[in-house]
């Protein structure tokens, strides 16, 4: 690389400065610039490429039992909690690999250590045949797997395996007796009911897996165990039916898991954004829930539920606009009620992101449309308080945003106070202040409330709410409306997994009139079986799995 | 070029939903300038009569798409001969784009002499052109789903207008004056009803985008808003009277007069109701003006610059036309002398016929 046109006074890899000599030409210098960083560039990739492939060749076990011990301590960088214990089996020597606190002392000691203590083998056995004994003779563990790279080896004794090295064998076994420590099974927080299950999935994956299985008793269904995440490996698993599903459906998200070149993945919503037709929409096509039975039911209507182990949230896919406003509490009551609370989940989301704008831009712009007595009221208090209605709608909507935060992370302890806190400040002391006005207070609370009787839709209402009180301030119904008419293109242009997000509202279908609006019956419901690939404007109708 | 595979399509319901937007926009904005000449009921038999009109001279278009189904007018041409479908698509493109701006310049007036008298025009405009782009950059798949939702609302939207309007209706004679240039009055009220169809235009675009029975579509368009008009005419009059000819916006008294116990003033709800018209009409005529220009091949970065030109032209124009109403009026002439709408539904599609089977016998 010959930059000798170029004197500099300071050179480094991130920055430098240079003078040109006089006569160069600009164009010139700055080509040569250029090319220098690239070269920097092309070199830092190589060094970046060579330590990836290192890290990508498996290596196997040797024969010697010492030299994969020691091999295995210098590739754990000989941390505490791994335990290698060396015990003498019929004479030959074994060593029992296991992570502390993964696995349960009691099944350890009497599956594994108490039979392999009393074990006698004929004489002249060799390390084969012990090892014969340990696949396929005993009943030390219900999972077993052969395993023969350190790579599976510290996979294993990280998901609570215990790992059998016989001296002489290059190969190992992993012996499924997991006694780690998780939550129990408790009733998801963010997804309560009246009426219908309490349990709600824990952290293990392989838990999360019974709980589904056992609410669907069908061979057909499926789950498919993967790993994503270079360092941590996290086992995700697609769970699905294969009569119900679409072929096209399982076979692209399928890929997407696959494609995904994270390094760690500590939560399901790691995941989204690779999974979503349209990660920067506002609104997603990727549901979640922490509950086994709405996930089962999602799953029969042949969706796609994924599992991340370390979390309780699945995901769903596709996940369509209308689900947002059904919950499991609607199949249990009756069809009135069912249909009451689902039209009052329409208007209250409709009050959360409107109704601080409309306020907003009605008093601002087009008075005359409150009642007289209203009218009267709310130029009162307008003219107590000193900022502009749109500015303080922002502030006091801040402030609550502020709040809800703060009681979400602090202790419960302390978390009252924040309550009692925002009561008064809110309620009572800017009101009296005269820092704003008391409609304003009931419009706050009114959205507040509005906004939790549809909690899976939360973020996108806080963003716009925001957006319509700004909107509202400046253009008032005009700008309302405008913004609305971008908002509902928005939502039909959103096709996840190429179903419209908006069916079978628009495209409009019967099946609007059965379970969107309002509950039909149980016995209206089962007469048609609904899957999602066959919704109205969908380009996979007619498409299922076998 | 058959059988180009599209992945925007849509249904004939939502083609309908479409068009019916779209004309409705025109009767909300109607100005009593815009009427034909026609007295009393025969105005109401013009409307009918310029429908079938506009049927008739569909003819062409509807017998170049039996010929090539799934092609647009250019593509039609495009083999046979280049040069002209640019000239096709170039004709086709500025009138959508003409349309647009349009829309978005009579609506700006309508709501800075309504509801937002303290707006600027620039806002309005901007803002109503740079959504409209939002919307058309999503195709004319999600337009078309949302025009079935803003129909639905404006149907709820007229029985309340009809509702309260009922106090004031006075039944009255409909025959009108008399008048002695009756018949070529008449006949001049069936031009002008079909000159202001430029949703025949916007159908021949939509044309292989839609699934289905089109003709049968296009007909049940025609009867529906030969419904709504009907209805809408027979309102004002029966309600405003001779109070209509001299509002500036007569459907709009109208739907003022409409009230509710609660509310007092319902306009401003209804005007809010009708800017969906205006966004959704602006942002179909955007898609196919930019349908057309594709057509034209230019790089992908020299694309972006003309877009982004030729938006804030759109801009600057409806700012210019809003705020100068000879200007606007002029256009509105222009676009209701219903020669730019006979050149591009008739003459066009007669002369791709033509040559097209010049072309196929010379091959």
């Amino acid at each position: 690389m010959k930059y000798s046109n170029l004197d500099y006074t300071k050179k480094s890899l991130w920055y430098w400065e240079y003078i040109p000599r006089s006569g160069a030409s600009q164009e010139k210098d700055v080509a040569q610039m250029f090319r220098f960083i690239k070269g920097k560039g092309r070199y830092l990739g190589s060094q970046f490429s060579k330590n990836d492939t290192a890290a990508k060749t498996p290596q196997g076990f040797s024969r010697q039992l010492l030299e994969n011990t020691v091999s295995i301590r210098e590739r754990f960088s000989n941390s505490s909690d791994l335990i290698i214990k060396p015990v003498t089996v019929s004479g030959f020597s074994v060593a029992l690999v296991m992570c502390e606190g993964m696995v349960g002392l009691q099944t350890l000691s009497e599956m594994l250590l108490e039979p392999i203590q009393q074990l006698e083998l004929p004489q002249g056995s060799t390390p084969e045949d012990l090892l014969h004994w340990v696949r396929y003779d005993s009943a030390l563990a219900a999972d077993q797997q052969e395993i023969s790279t350190y790579d599976e080896l510290f996979q294993f004794i990280m998901s609570g395996f215990v790992v059998v090295l016989i001296d002489g064998i290059d190969k190992a076994t992993a012996l499924g007796l997991q006694g780690f420590n998780f939550r129990g099974i408790s009733e998801p927080s963010a997804e309560q009911n009246i009426r219908g299950s309490r349990e709600g999935f824990v952290e293990p994956i392989r838990i999360n897996l019974t709980m589904v299985r056992r609410r669907i008793k069908s061979p057909k269904l499926k789950f498919e165990l993967m790993n994503i995440g270079a360092q941590t490996k996290t086992d995700v698993c697609m769970v699905y039916m294969t009569d119900t599903v679409s072929p096209k459906i399982l076979e692209r998200v399928r890929s997407r898991l696959k494609k995904i070149n994270l390094k760690y993945v500590l939560e399901s919503g790691y995941l989204e954004p690779f999974l979503d037709d349209h990660p920067l929409s506002v609104f997603s096509g990727i549901g979640n829930t922490e509950r086994p039975d709405t996930l089962c039911a999602k799953i029969l209507e042949g969706r796609i539920g994924i599992l991340v182990d370390g979390t309780p949230f699945a995901l769903i896919v596709p996940y369509l606009f209308a689900e947002n406003f059904q919950s499991v509490d609607d199949y249990s009551h009756r069809p009135y009620y069912s249909t009451f609370i689902r039209i009052l989940k329409y208007i209250s989301f409709a009050v959360s992101i409107l109704l601080p704008g409309l306020y907003v831009g009605i008093a601002t712009f087009h008075p005359e449309l409150f009642p007289e007595a209203l009218l009267f009221n709310i130029a009162t208090a307008q003219e107590s308080t000193p900022f502009p209605l749109m500015a303080e709608a922002i502030i006091i909507h801040l402030i609550y945003e502020a709040m809800r935060e703060a009681g979400l992370r602090l202790p419960r302890g302390i978390g009252h106070a924040v309550s009692i806190v925002g009561a008064l400040v809110i309620g009572d002391a800017a009101v009296t202040a005269g820092l704003i006005g008391s409609p304003m207070v009931m419009v706050v609370a009114l959205t507040a409330v509005s906004s939790f009787v549809v909690p899976s839709l939360y973020e996108p209402v806080t963003v716009l709410r925001f957006l319509y009180i700004i909107v509202g301030g400046i253009s008032g119904l005009y700008g309302i409306s405008l913004l609305t008419a971008i908002l509902c293109i928005n939502l039909c242009s959103l096709h996840p997994m190429d179903i419209p997000y908006t069916s079978p509202i628009t495209p409009f279908g019967r099946s609007a009139l059965r379970d969107v609006f309002v509950r039909a019956g149980w016995k209206t419901l089962s007469r048609h079986s609904v899957k999602v690939q066959n919704m109205p404007g969908s380009e996979m109708k007619g498409e299922s799995g076998k | 070029m058959r059988g180009i595979q599209r992945t925007n399509q849509i249904t004939v319901f939502q083609m309908v939903c479409v068009l019916l937007l779209c004309r409705f926009y025109q009767f909300l904005t109607y100005t009593p300038e815009q009427s034909g000449q026609a007295k009393g009921i025969w105005s109401l038999i013009s409307v009918l009569c310029s429908a079938l009109l506009t049927l008739i001279l569909l003819i062409p278009v509807l017998a170049l798409n039996k010929r090539d189904p799934g092609l647009s007018v250019i593509e039609c041409i495009g083999n046979a001969s280049p040069g002209y479908a640019r000239i096709v698509a170039l004709c086709y493109g500025v009138f959508a784009a003409v349309v647009a701006l349009y829309t978005v310049s009579t609506f700006s007036v309508f709501i800075s002499s309504t509801i937002l008298p303290q707006a600027s025009m620039f806002f309005l405009a901007a803002s109503m052109i740079l959504a409209a782009w939002y919307g058309a950059a999503r195709g004319i798949e999600p337009s078309a789903r949302l025009a079935f939702l803003i129909l639905i609302c404006f149907l709820a939207s007229l029985i309340w207008i009809i509702r309260g309007v009922v106090p004031y209706l006075e039944i009255h004679t409909i025959t009108g004056e008399p008048d002695q240039q009756a018949v070529w009055n008449f006949i001049k009220s069936i031009w002008s009803g079909t000159a202001r169809d430029m949703e025949a235009v916007l159908f021949v675009l939509m044309l292989p985008y839609v699934k289905g029975n089109k003709k049968k579509g296009f007909i049940w368009y025609l009867v529906l808003y030969f419904v709504f008009s009907i209805v809408c005419i027979l309102l004002m009059w029966f309600s405003l009277g001779k109070l209509a000819q001299y509002q500036r916006f007569p459907f709009y008294t109208l739907a003022s007069m409409a009230q509710a116990p609660l509310l007092d003033r319902m306009d401003a709800i209804h005007i809010a109701l009708w800017t969906f018209f205006a966004y959704l009409r602006a942002g179909i005529y955007l898609y196919f003006s930019g349908i057309c220009f594709s057509h034209f091949k230019v790089r992908n970065t020299t694309k972006k610059v003309l877009t982004c030109l030729g938006i804030a032209g759109l801009i600057a124009a409806a700012v210019f036309l809003s705020g100068n109403t000879l200007f606007l009026t002029g256009l509105r002439y222009f676009m209701s002398g219903g020669i730019f709408t006979l050149f591009l539904i008739v003459v066009i599609p007669v002369s791709i016929l033509l040559i097209r089977r010049k072309w196929d016998e010379t091959k």
